[in-house]
């Protein structure tokens, strides 16, 4: 315990180093503002500003984005108060009861509790890793490669599983992604696989092209049929930004109940903060003894998911550093952003860049509360972002996707890769495929094969060390519940359609 | 009328198009040269396995789907009206765009390949009656993009042609 407070004031000193600070900064107003426009979530936030850290030492470079992180956490919501558009998932339940409070005249208390609630969210949730983050690594370094194996195995088909509704196409979506991953070099043998011969495929798909071809190229697609239909004007003329009444008293027991619920379900693979916000708006909803103003302006119906969703993006972090599995898709590109500066997330990280792991974690507290100081005096001025139209908008995030690649790759060739899957992204969501469980197979693809093939050469090609250790029959009895409850849980609803009947 | 009843999706064009991939996909794998050294079919194990896999998850989807709801999502694609068929019409114009960036970037450098991508993206989602606002966007976007890319973060771009 003693050693974690002291690792931990050591990260301090790394994070409040004032370049460290101004980076938090400046990160986090740019993420704030990328995180606010509509369409663009996080994860296209910390895709499109990644080339920015380029430049930038590995502890620079990942304390900036996870300013921009946690700052497009703290905008995404703003969008939904304030023109009932979220600026991605996990801000969606904060337009459930944000916009109807802006609608009211109320903009300023909602504003207000949403970035007290992603504070209180977040560093509760910052505590919970700090606490958490070391020990869950130290527990993986046990692993071996056929516990690797089987833990991605886990992490993959619970993303897949956990796409509400429709778990074969979840399992599709991370079969392309499998597949993506095995372009180029192999690296045990030097086989060329599916580079068609070309030069610049044998070192493979850059996984950081594919992220930036779903959410930028992919999301702006998307997003054209909003140009049709015209924007809504964003109130930019505020009073005082602050809660007012009895708002605190009425939020503060949901936003300290939430933040626990919010890391939890953030930290499991695939959840992420949708879920995470949803699941908690749903609980105070049936706790609260106001639950008929639910939906109609409730105060706490827009701290719990605000203080779940801030508190999940926290979550999603201790999987990626500590096992090296992103859980969700901004974390995947957080992931992107290490293995671009040379560091391999995972156990091993607390051990060979312990500097860079708790001046990560301790920079999470400084982000948080930087960016409510940020966020609630100069909301009014952040907020004249939402004024820009997306005519113009989309273009310009188009031209900062193409500039990102390059930058990754020095070459054109992924100009080409960037189309096509930005068009795979239009036609994964007509045909209601899940993007998530892809970007996570493509990260993980490599890693997987080849701890697969590391413990197949080791056992002498025996199947069973996939099944001797305990840690390797918890992975897979998770890996088989993952697939087996929804089926179950499909059929008992099947049922129950049917008896009425 | 019984067309009506089926509620449109794509699953079973997502079933064919599964297993479609999963035996393309196979077969390329079966086809890839053998490892000079240690097991030659170590390279080919794990694609075959997502190759299976995707033929398998394809059967399902094909047997749990009903074809005639995914031919009436066909059928909804092509009648949708005007206003849809000219969002997907920006895409189509966005990806001819795209491809001649590309195609321009390194012959003609970032700053002049750049503003007539913008342009033209802008002209896209604009029209050309904003030309005035296009342009002005697009070269400030290019010139304060390499200046930052360039100067600040030392990432090298083609410059311009007359400078290289």
């Amino acid at each position: 315990m003693s050693d974690i407070f002291v690792n931990l004031l050591n990260g301090f000193g790394v994070a409040f180093q004032p370049y460290h600070l101004l980076l938090v900064t400046v990160g986090g107003v740019l993420g704030t503002v990328v995180g606010m426009l509509p369409g663009l979530g996080p994860a296209t936030g910390v895709a499109v500003l990644l080339p920015m850290t380029f430049a930038m030492g590995p502890t620079a470079a990942l304390i900036t984005m996870t300013g921009v992180y946690i700052g497009a956490m703290f905008g995404g919501s703003r969008s939904s108060i304030l023109i009932n558009t979220p600026g991605d998932g996990a801000a969606l339940a904060a337009t459930f009861d944000g916009y109807p409070m802006a609608m009211k005249g109320r903009a300023e208390s909602a504003l207000a509790i949403s970035a007290i609630a992603s504070l209180i969210g977040g560093m509760i949730a910052a505590v919970l890793m700090t606490l958490l983050a070391e020990p869950v690594a130290g527990f993986a370094l046990k692993f071996g490669p056929a516990e690797y194996f089987l833990l991605m195995v886990a992490a993959l088909s619970m993303t897949a599983s956990m796409s509400k509704g429709n778990m074969l196409k979840g399992f599709l979506s991370m079969v392309i992604g499998l597949a993506i991953a095995t372009v180029g070099i192999d690296a045990q043998t030097g086989t060329e696989r599916f580079t068609f011969g070309n030069l610049h495929l044998q070192t493979g798909i850059d996984f950081l092209v594919v992220i930036i071809g779903i959410y930028a190229m992919g999301e702006v697609f998307k997003s054209f049929s909003s140009l049709s239909k015209g924007t809504k004007k964003a109130q930019t003329k505020f009073k005082r930004i602050w809660i007012e009444g009895d708002d605190w008293k009425r939020s503060k027991w949901a936003i300290l109940r939430s933040a626990p619920v919010g890391f939890i379900i953030g930290s499991l693979p695939g959840a992420g903060g949708t879920m995470a916000s949803l699941m908690c708006y749903n609980n105070e909803k049936q706790l609260s003894k106001h639950s008929e103003e639910f939906g109609d302006g409730a105060i706490e119906g827009l701290a719990a998911p605000e203080s779940a969703n801030n508190a999940a993006s926290i979550g999603a972090m201790i999987p990626m550093l500590s096992l090296g599995v992103p859980g969700s898709g901004t974390t995947a590109v957080m992931m992107g952003a290490l293995l671009m500066l040379g560091i391999q997330p995972g156990p091993l990280l607390f051990v060979q860049h312990a500097d860079v792991a708790w001046g990560l974690i301790a920079s999470m507290f400084v982000a948080n509360i930087i960016l409510a100081v940020v966020n609630i005096p100069l909301a009014g001025v952040l907020v004249r972002v939402l004024a820009i139209p997306p005519k113009v908008l989309y273009p310009i995030v188009l031209g900062l996707a193409f500039i990102g690649c390059y930058a990754i790759s020095s070459s054109v060739i992924e100009f080409y890769i960037l189309v096509i899957l930005g068009v795979a992204g239009v036609v994964m969501k007509r045909a209601n495929i899940p993007t998530a469980p892809m970007i996570l197979a493509v990260i993980v693809g490599g890693t997987m094969e080849q701890s697969f093939r590391q413990a197949f050469r080791i056992s002498n090609q025996d199947l069973s060390i996939f099944a001797s250790s305990t840690v390797s029959q918890v992975l897979i009895a998770i890996t088989v519940l993952s697939i087996a409850l929804p089926i179950i849980g499909m059929m008992k609803k099947r049922k129950q359609v049917q008896q009425p009947a | 009328m019984e067309n009506k009843n089926v509620r449109p999706n794509w699953d079973a064009f997502t079933g064919i198009f599964s297993i479609g991939f999963g035996l393309i996909y196979g077969g390329m794998t079966y086809a890839m040269p053998r490892a000079a050294f240690g097991n030659p079919l170590d390279p080919v194990y794990f694609p075959m396995g997502v190759a299976v896999l995707a033929i398998f998850i394809g059967c399902i989807l094909l047997a749990k789907s009903n074809i005639k709801a995914s031919i009436q999502a066909y059928v909804d694609l092509i009648n949708e009206d005007e206003v849809k068929k000219f969002d997907r019409k920006r895409i189509l114009y966005t990806c001819i765009v795209s491809i001649g960036y590309a195609l321009l970037f390194d012959p003609l450098g970032y700053v002049i390949s750049t503003f007539m991508f913008l342009f033209a993206m802008l002209t896209i989602t604009s029209g050309i009656q904003e030309w005035k606002k296009s342009t002005l966007v697009a070269l400030a976007f290019s010139v304060s993009v390499f200046f930052i890319f360039s100067t600040l973060l030392s990432i090298s771009l083609p410059p311009l042609p007359f400078m290289g």
